[in-house]
């Protein structure tokens, strides 16, 4: 493709006529006018040919204002005819204008920079303007240049050639635009479907609220009055027609749009909207409370209908007295059906149908309208609601026209918060990138549950706003906001943070003992997860620690609950012994145990999940968590999603904790016999090998040494301490003491888990009553030795 | 040039373009006053305020719901008549207005060229 740029040409003229005449210039030119008008005037009456002359230039003046207004400010893009581009003609009159040759990219450059496309692509995207200065100046062949306008402008079904298309075209002559894209966390692709968010940037700049009190003054002398429709519901239309219409962010919404209008056009002359919190129930209604108003091809029969949104807390609670409550609400049906232009819709509706004691019954009433047909009403519901509805009232969910909404899939969720961003930075004054939208549509489809898709997203989008830097919300505002809502950590590590990352081993180890190799690997994974280099849609790490009693397995998942997620609290254990019959899967997966898997990890998916014994659990249990080693999810009884992509997974295992002995007691060390030890667990038939490759890491976790069990003492005496410093009262062992509850506290079968009850004991219980006894004074040192361990013990 | 190219709009397309407002003015106008909608229900109730009566009601009952609806259906219709009077009014202004600019619209370049020559006579 060619292009060809005729300086002489009429267009040409006329385009650089409209850049010159700027708006400051007509601004100007406008009050000289009137001046001198008024002037001309006045001046007439004292001398003729001088009130004459400026009255005559005064019009003179004018003229040029009138030509701009009229024509040229309607100059737009001519489409492209032949196999050329002509410039002046199929370019946006304002590059056009400002086009003086067309000889280099950088000559192309000039004239397309400080346009506002330019500055929409710098802020949103992160393109400077400086990044172009380094197209040449030279003459070059632009034919692939223009083939790439022209093929975008097709693509895109613009007329002519869009500015957009052009910068976009500009951008691919850099050299390494690929990678200049890449630092911005873009791709050419999604540079490309930007042509489709100016556009609708361009509309919205050029939007003037159209069709204000649309029908005349005469509209609604036809339908009655409402007062107490007015006073109790609210009238969208009227809201719609106080504040603009919704012309554009419906299009995900077109085919509910047109079920709704056909439902309510004849027939049964209801709808129920059925779809999860978020994904667009009542923005449809005000969809079609629109397109009543607009819609020229709608039938007298609901055209300027009016929509008045029935609010089910606000009409139950106006009164104490159900009685009136229920007159209230009669009054609202006859007043709807009398003004014979009403349209009801009753968001949330499932309260209106509850029957639970000492509810108003509206229900019954309501079911009356439906089945007499007397008043065009709109339901909203969520499926769970619509599902408890209908099966309690089998009769009513036949009357009703079913409209499923379904979620939006993460593209089209992305569209429409291109949509609705630019309505937020209007009101916020701020200015939201791209990259920032893509991240909110990502961690808002990870992480807010609660809500559907575009639902989540948008409010992810607004609550992003208080965490915009120099009025730029960015991915990093996107990723502070959910981390402050939800408490997850999603930035990679920072400052501190990762010097802690790097040093997890010694923060661990504070509280363990040992287990060097379990420690090492767990830290890893962290560390591949905080850096961001794990695969997102699985848990953070899946891990199998196998080994006796007593020798750390649970104190390392506690350890993990408390150093990654901040709390030993964030830890759900699964006895697995509990699950040994094949129906116990129903157990696993039952969400309505308050404190079972699915409930806790639903609550809190940043968690530490402890499958302890996982041995002993039915194979039917077992295979039902292989999926969500593998996938992050797991359905529960209601076919649920609940997601454990956040969560770290680990399984324990006692079996083998005998062969483990005899390794150790032979001198091995655990790197020695690891594979070994795991084939004999696959040959003995304990775990299936599918099982077993399902865990990112199987760590074996080796007995204690006495001297380790010693260790252990010391780290008892620390959280005992820890609990006496309240009292300002400190406790001392001496060597051989911890010595001897070393030996006193092991157990070859338990391991060290003997030792904390023996601390408990002695220890504890001698503090305790030096406590109580009258001498006792706060900041005490309490040394004990062997004779006060015996003679307690 | 750009002279030239002005005028050659201000003698064809932008002449045309008045004649086009003047309809849209006038249909604007129309619209506000909901002339359409006032024609079609000229003699409809006013407000929905109408009596209605039951099967077992007498004939003195159903006289006067006649008679009420009767005065509905007037007062609708007086109102309706003094707002298409009124609609009627303003598009004749309208009309005449928008006459008055296409009149003087080709007068208009020349305009200051007569007014000196008046001045000067």
């Amino acid at each position: 493709m060619n292009a060809v740029y005729n300086k002489h040409s009429k267009r040409a003229q006329e385009t650089k006529f409209l850049v010159f005449f700027s708006d400051n210039k007509r601004n100007v030119l406008f009050i000289v006018a009137m001046l001198l008008l008024f002037f001309g005037i006045a001046l007439w009456f004292y001398n003729s040919l001088f009130g004459s002359l400026i009255t005559s230039l005064s019009i003179l003046m004018y003229l040029p204002l009138v030509w701009h207004k009229l024509y040229l400010s309607t100059l737009s893009h001519l489409p492209i005819t032949g196999d050329t581009i002509i410039v002046e003609d199929n370019l946006s009159p304002y590059v056009a204008g400002r086009v003086n040759d067309i000889d280099s990219p950088f000559s192309i450059w000039s004239a397309i920079k400080g346009c506002w496309q330019q500055r929409f692509f710098s802020l949103h995207y992160g393109i400077e303007p400086e990044l172009f200065d380094s197209l040449t100046k030279d003459k070059t062949d632009l034919t692939a240049m223009w083939d790439s306008a022209f093929g975008l402008s097709q693509k895109h079904q613009e007329t002519g050639i869009s500015t957009a298309s052009l910068i976009i075209s500009l951008m691919k002559m850099l050299p390494g635009y690929e990678q200049i894209l890449a630092d911005r966390n873009l791709d050419i692709n999604e540079l490309e479907s930007s042509i489709d968010w100016v556009h609708h940037a361009e509309l919205i700049i050029d939007y003037k609220p159209r069709n204000k009190g649309a029908g005349g003054i005469a509209r609604d002398w036809t339908s009655g009055f409402t007062p107490t429709l007015n006073e109790i519901a609210h009238n969208i239309s009227l809201e719609l027609e106080q504040r603009g219409h919704l012309t554009r962010g419906l299009e995900g919404h077109r085919a509910t749009l047109d079920e709704i209008t056909s439902a309510l056009k004849g027939g049964k002359q209801n709808v129920i909207l059925v779809g999860d919190v978020g994904v667009g129930k009542t923005i449809t209604v005000y969809g079609f409370a629109s397109r009543l108003m607009l819609d020229k091809s709608l039938p007298d029969s609901i055209r300027y209908h009016q929509v008045f949104a029935i609010d089910p807390t606000s009409l139950i609670t106006s009164s104490d007295d159900p009685n009136k409550v229920e007159a209230i609400f009669t009054r609202l049906i006859l007043e709807a059906q009398k003004s014979k232009n009403a349209i009801l819709f009753f968001d949330d509706a499932s309260k209106f149908f509850s029957t639970g004691t000492g509810q108003v019954n509206i229900g019954k009433m309501l079911q009356s309208v439906i089945e007499s047909n007397s008043i065009p009403v709109i339901f909203a519901m969520t499926p769970v609601e619509w599902q408890n509805v209908s099966a309690s009232n089998e009769a009513l969910a036949g009357a009703l026209n079913v409209v499923k909404i379904q979620a939006a899939e993460n593209q089209h969720t992305l569209r429409i918060l291109e949509d609705q961003s630019l309505y937020i930075e209007g009101r916020n004054k701020v200015v939201i990138s791209y990259q920032a939208l893509k991240s909110a549509v990502d961690l808002s489809d990870r992480y807010i549950r609660e809500i559907s898709a575009p639902g989540n997203a948008i409010r992810l989008l607004e609550n992003s706003i208080n965490h915009a830097e120099n009025g730029l919300v960015t991915t990093k505002s996107v990723q502070s906001s959910i981390e402050a809502a939800q408490g997850v950590k999603i930035q990679t590590a920072s400052g501190s943070e990762k010097q802690e990352l790097l040093n997890l081993e010694d923060e661990i180890h504070k509280r363990m003992i040992n287990q060097y190799r379990a420690v090492k690997v767990v830290a890893d994974a962290l560390r591949r997860a905080r850096s961001g280099v794990n695969n997102p849609d699985k848990p953070i790490g899946t891990f199998l620690f196998l080994g006796p009693t007593g020798v750390g397995k649970t104190e390392l998942s506690k350890a993990i609950s408390a150093t990654y997620f901040g709390d030993e609290k964030n830890l759900v254990r699964v006895d697995m012994n509990e699950l040994t019959n094949s129906t116990d899967v129903a157990r696993l997966i039952d969400e309505t145990a308050e404190n079972g898997l699915l409930a806790s990890v639903g609550r809190n998916p940043f968690s530490v999940v402890l499958f302890d014994e996982i041995e002993k659990a039915h194979p039917n249990v077992i295979n039902s968590i292989l999926q969500m080693l593998d996938e992050g999810e797991m359905r529960d009884s209601k076919n649920r999603q609940i997601s454990f992509k956040d969560a770290i997974v680990i399984a324990t295992s006692n079996a083998g904790a005998d062969k483990i002995r005899e390794y150790i007691d032979d001198g091995k060390e655990v790197e020695q016999f690891e594979e070994e030890f795991t084939n004999c667990l696959i040959d003995s038939g304990i775990f299936k090998p599918e099982f077993l490759n399902r865990f990112d890491e199987m760590v074996v976790f080796r007995p204690l040494k006495m001297e380790e069990l010693v260790q252990v003492v010391d780290i008892l005496m620390a959280a005992v301490n820890s609990n006496l410093s309240k009292q300002k009262v400190k406790v001392e062992l001496t060597n051989s003491a911890k010595q001897w509850l070393a030996n006193q506290g092991y157990d070859q079968r338990l391991g060290a888990r003997p030792l904390r009850r023996k601390v408990q004991s002695t220890v504890e219980n001698i503090i305790a009553k030096k406590i109580l006894s009258p001498d006792f004074r706060p900041g005490a040192t309490i040394s004990l030795d062997v004779p006060d361990l015996e003679a307690e013990g | 040039m750009l002279i030239v190219y002005f005028f050659q709009w201000w003698y064809t397309t932008g002449w045309l373009l008045r004649v086009k407002m003047l309809l849209e003015h006038m249909s604007s106008v129309a619209n506000f006053y909901s002339v359409g909608t006032l024609l079609k229900t000229m003699f409809s109730p006013w407000r929905q305020i109408v009596s209605t009566t039951r099967a077992d009601q007498g004939v003195d009952a159903k006289f006067q719901a006649f008679l009420d609806n009767i005065i509905s259906r007037f007062v609708g219709f007086f109102v309706r008549l003094f707002v298409l009077i009124a609609a009627v009014v303003f598009v004749t202004l309208t009309i005449l207005a928008n006459l008055v600019l296409l009149i003087i619209w080709p007068v208009a370049p020349v305009l200051p060229l007569i007014l000196v020559i008046v001045g000067v006579t």
